[in-house]
């Protein structure tokens, strides 16, 4: 029950904003108020351990012979590992609030625990049908909270299409239920033939399709709730894979498509990652890649390593897309940080490459290439030049902005030392140190040659708008085409059963449907 | 008292002198307090049961009276439909206080619902072929509108409630005799194909739905709204007797599988065409067809106790559901000329409330996780997959038809010129019971529990069935 604290503590804080905002109280009363709910829901999330594994809240369904499943919370050691992650992010978000260029917005801050609070609900699902319905109400906060801030109709209409992705996401787990033996009641109970469609629908559901941004002109969304929203989305829809039996996800003859696929996907995310003009614009391609590790590890069998590359996405995302008023010292702090994502040993990632399954020793060179070209992109993205004067603020904003990004990489050296299966471990080192080999070299040689900080910083941003995103529009404009087309035929038939002959085209209809179950039956 | 004149009786004759009630306010709280009233009453008393009341006085409730030579019983059994059906009808009455028509929907709603409940406590039951008549030409003056040329779907409406009259009456001339088992199979298949083809035309199943979109095109939503809640449940339930009552038509496997085919058929159709449709209030009319063909697939699961709950336990997700929609699209029709897309584009940003009913509404009806429809659409899906691939695939088509026309809906609404600010047109009566009505869909959708202690009596209003 002690979870239940979390969840008041956000409340309190949603409640307590909204009286001061009817109070029209200055913005930072409202900062100070999101502060400390953030930290004491922050806090509370290490209480989860005390009751630890248990289920937290069961909602029977009735009558029984209707309803096989029920909603059930669950908390554990995976969820808790996510929930924590995204407590620790909701609360540097708003620490480092007052520090971003783009401004302030107590109603930004309000979203980021409501998306904190939805994120954690999704980590602490007991059963594929508390997932479903978490994953919808995020997806439904998502939606209302981009169409109310676009300002453009192309932006309204891409905000339903990748609400309409997700929910085809969605679509995909209750097909799977209904249809592939993974019934709702229980992650245990999933087969091999389910899994594909649960890969697609984490695949759909992680947030990056469409790839064109919509909150591209919304720059204090992109910074702070927008990270919130775009990390806990990704995050949530990536925790099913850590809950899924092992070994049953695929059946192994499709494994290795599978695997070629995903480091495709990698390679891709990585690169576009690498070479984008700002971590904002690359935030897609970042939790693409990750995204296909996490996939890719639980294929492998390995949910501890998928949940690894879940956490790293949201800890080291969050220290990256926070990271606005910039400093050398800070930079190169987190930059040391940032060797937590090298699956060397005692580190939250030093388990991804661990798992029941084979990996063709063809991929492995690609894998770790992909993973070297993350880290160069963190290292890259961290040295871009200042959005804003820190000197500028004042004092207390001066202090809340580091401890707002120290309080991220302290958790990402906490999550692998403690607390979870990932923890504590050495994992495959030698994968480990040819990444931070191959990273260190390349960093060490940029560096040299002084091109890599001008090259950020002189990338036009039309390049932002990568060739894989046209041939999607191109794909979106032929799938348009076919529904049209669709359309054209339907309007055609419904004219038809509804003009003046209709009835006699109804008669011919009925009697054509007689006949058919004449043969039939 | 006799329950048959608490509860037909005098809705009935409320409705009539709800009519003359001078102002439409003062109807709709009539009535709707009235229906709630009967709804909480037979929720509390179930009626051949004494109860006492306060410590003050015994009741008792009659379940059954005689009327012109035949009975009209009402009996516990019946407890669930009461409750639900007067519920409904309150529901729908208190709307019509935010959309306007009030009175009409008042008086002649009530004097249909009374109508469709004499339709189920009439025996011989075939006699609710008759009633059922009788309420759809009630209907025909709630959507017809004075100084309006009357529509084609409103005709095709009538035209279709009537044909089924004679073909199920005289079926049920056929059969008389058949009750237990067949002893000629030549009347028997003759029976079957006439009842066949009457409850084709009452229930709308595909190709004899086309009333459905013609009429929610053409005529008031919010009036549309309440027949597509009403009559098709009670047509339902008027089959559902039938099966009950014949042993050679409950225990026939082929019949269940055409009702199966013809079911997901409907649904399917209903569903594919709501996801090309470019009128918002055809769609609502091809939702409904997809509704119909999912109560038809749900009572045609080889577990007839499964099924049941399932048809049962819908009507009042649905019933937000349209509801909620249909007074959305009520504002959405007040302002703008039509409810096509066309007309409808970017409205979202001066009617938010209503944008978003007309959405949440259809992504319900879509079975989406979270709003009410979906606990009980996921276990009809599970059931039907237990079937095969093809039953499965079929209505995880039509839902998918559904979601896009969801979506389709809210791509247009929401797609306004630059730099629209938001505001709420809507009055704030229309914003609350629209606001109140999203709400509802996920509160049931979270709690379906709600609806177990209704379900308990299930096996008693259809015996056979449920054995």
């Amino acid at each position: 029950m002690l979870v239940l604290l979390t969840f008041g503590f956000y409340s309190l804080t949603a409640l307590a904003l909204g009286v001061l905002r009817i109070l029209r109280r200055p913005f930072s009363y409202s900062w100070l108020v999101s502060a400390l709910g953030a930290l004491l829901a922050w806090g509370s999330v290490f209480a989860w351990r005390l009751e630890m594994p248990a289920p937290v809240l069961e909602n029977a369904w009735l009558p029984l012979t209707l309803f096989r499943a029920a909603p059930a919370l669950l908390v554990d050691e995976i969820a808790w590992i996510y929930g924590l992650a995204l407590a620790s992010l909701a609360l540097a978000v708003i620490l480092t609030a007052p520090a971003q260029s783009t401004g302030v917005s107590p109603t930004a801050w309000l979203g980021t625990l409501g998306l904190a609070a939805g994120g954690m609900l999704a980590f602490l699902a007991g059963n594929p049908l508390t997932l479903v319905m978490v994953w919808t109400a995020l997806d439904l906060l998502e939606l209302f909270n981009t169409l109310r801030l676009a300002r453009k109709p192309g932006l309204s209409e891409r905000a339903v299409v990748s609400f309409g992705i997700r929910a085809l996401g969605t679509g995909f787990v209750l097909w799977a239920s209904a249809t592939n033996g993974a019934p709702l009641v229980s992650f245990d109970a999933v087969s091999s033939e389910s899994g594909l469609f649960l890969l697609l629908a984490v695949g759909l559901r992680l947030g990056v399709l469409p790839l064109h941004l919509t909150y591209r002109s919304e720059p204090a969304l992109r910074r702070g709730m927008g990270t919130v929203l775009r990390l806990a989305m990704a995050s949530s829809s990536l925790v099913l894979l850590a809950r899924l039996p092992v070994g049953l996800l695929v059946p192994d003859a499709l494994a290795p498509f599978l695997q070629a696929l995903l480091v495709l996907a990698l390679l891709y995310g990585a690169w576009k990652w690498l070479s984008a003009p700002d971590e904002l614009s690359a935030r897609p391609y970042w939790i693409l890649a990750l995204g296909a590790l996490s996939v890719l590890a639980a294929l492998r069998g390995n949910p501890a390593g998928s949940a690894a590359w879940g956490v790293a996405l949201v800890l080291f995302g969050g220290l990256v897309f926070l990271y606005s008023s910039r400093q050398s010292l800070f930079t190169l702090a987190l930059g040391v940080f940032g060797l937590g994502m090298l699956s060397l040993p005692f580190t939250l990632t030093a388990t991804t490459w661990l798992g029941e399954a084979p990996f063709d020793w063809i991929f492995w060179p690609f894998a770790v290439s992909g993973q070297v070209m993350l880290l160069l992109g963190f290292a890259r993205h961290l040295w871009h030049t200042s959005e804003s004067e820190l000197a500028s603020l004042p004092r207390w904003a001066q202090s809340a902005y580091p401890l707002g990004l120290a309080l991220l990489a302290a958790i990402t050296v906490l999550a692998g030392l403690w607390g979870w299966p990932g923890a504590l471990q050495v994992g495959l080192w030698p994968v480990g140190l040819a990444v931070s080999l191959l990273s260190l070299v390349i960093l060490a040689a940029w560096w040299r040659i002084s091109r890599f900080g001008p090259f950020a910083e002189n990338v036009p941003a039309r390049a932002s708008v990568s060739r894989l995103a046209r041939a999607m529009d191109v794909f979106g404009a032929g799938l348009w085409g076919l529904y049209r087309s669709l359309r054209r035929l339907a309007t055609f038939l419904s004219g038809l059963l509804e003009g003046d002959g209709g009835l006699l085209w109804t008669i011919l209809v009925l009697v054509l449907l007689l006949l058919w179950f004449q043969q039939v039956l | 008292m006799s329950a048959p004149l608490i509860w037909i009786g005098l809705p009935f004759a409320l409705g009539l002198l709800l009519l003359l009630v001078p102002r439409d306010h003062w109807a709709a709280w009539l009535g709707g307090f009235f229906a709630a009233f009967l709804s909480l009453l037979a929720l509390l008393a179930p009626t051949d049961t004494a109860l006492n009341v306060f410590g003050l006085f015994s009741l008792r409730i009659d379940s059954t009276v005689s009327l012109l030579g035949r009975q009209v019983s009402l009996t516990p059994a019946a407890q669930i439909i009461l409750v639900l059906v007067y519920a409904i009808g309150a529901f729908w009455i208190f709307g019509g206080l935010a959309v306007g028509n009030a009175r009409r929907l008042a008086a002649l709603g009530l004097m249909s619902i009374a109508l469709l409940t004499a339709s189920l406590a009439i025996r011989p039951f075939l006699y609710a072929a008759i009633l059922i008549q009788g309420a759809v030409l009630l209907a025909v003056f709630m959507l017809a509108e004075a100084g309006k040329p009357t529509g084609r779907g409103l005709i095709r409406f009538l035209v279709y409630h009537t044909l089924a009259l004679p073909f199920i009456l005289f079926a049920g001339f056929l059969l008389t005799g058949v009750e237990v088992g067949p002893r000629d199979l030549a009347i028997v298949l003759q029976a079957a194909i006439l009842l066949g083809l009457g409850f084709a035309f009452l229930l709308a199943i595909f190709p004899l739905s086309t009333w459905l979109p013609m009429l929610a095109e053409e005529s008031s939503p919010y009036m549309v709204g309440f027949i597509l809640s009403t009559f098709p449940t009670f047509a339902l339930l008027f089959g559902l007797n039938f099966i009950d009552r014949y042993a050679w038509i409950r225990e026939s496997q082929a019949f269940f599988q055409v009702l199966q085919t013809v079911g997901l058929l409907t649904a399917l159709s209903g569903g594919l065409w709501a996801a090309f449709e470019r009128h918002a209030g055809r769609i609502f009319g091809y939702a409904a067809v997809a509704e119909i063909g999912f109560s038809l697939a749900a009572v045609s699961l080889p577990e007839r106790m499964l099924g049941l709950e399932i048809v049962f336990f819908m009507i009042v997700p649905r019933a937000l559901a349209y509801g909620t929609w249909a007074m959305s699209l009520a504002v959405l029709r007040d302002a703008a000329p039509d409810l096509r897309y066309l007309s409808l584009q970017g409205l979202a940003r001066q009617y938010p409330a209503a944008a978003l009913g007309v959405f949440i509404s259809l992504f319900s009806l879509g079975g989406a996780p979270l709003l009410a429809v979906f606990p009980v659409r996921q276990a009809l899906w599970e059931g039907l997959s237990a079937q095969g691939f093809l039953p499965a695939l079929w209505m995880g088509l039509a839902s998918l038809g559904l979601w896009i026309a969801s979506l389709r809906c809210l791509a247009v609404l929401t797609m306004s010129p630059e730099n629209v600010e938001w505001e709420s047109r809507e009055t704030s009566l229309q914003r609350t019971m629209i606001l109140i009505g999203v709400a509802s869909m996920f509160v049931v959708g979270l709690l379906p529990q709600w609806a177990a202690p209704l379900l308990q009596n299930l096996s008693g209003l259809f015996s056979q069935i449920s054995r």
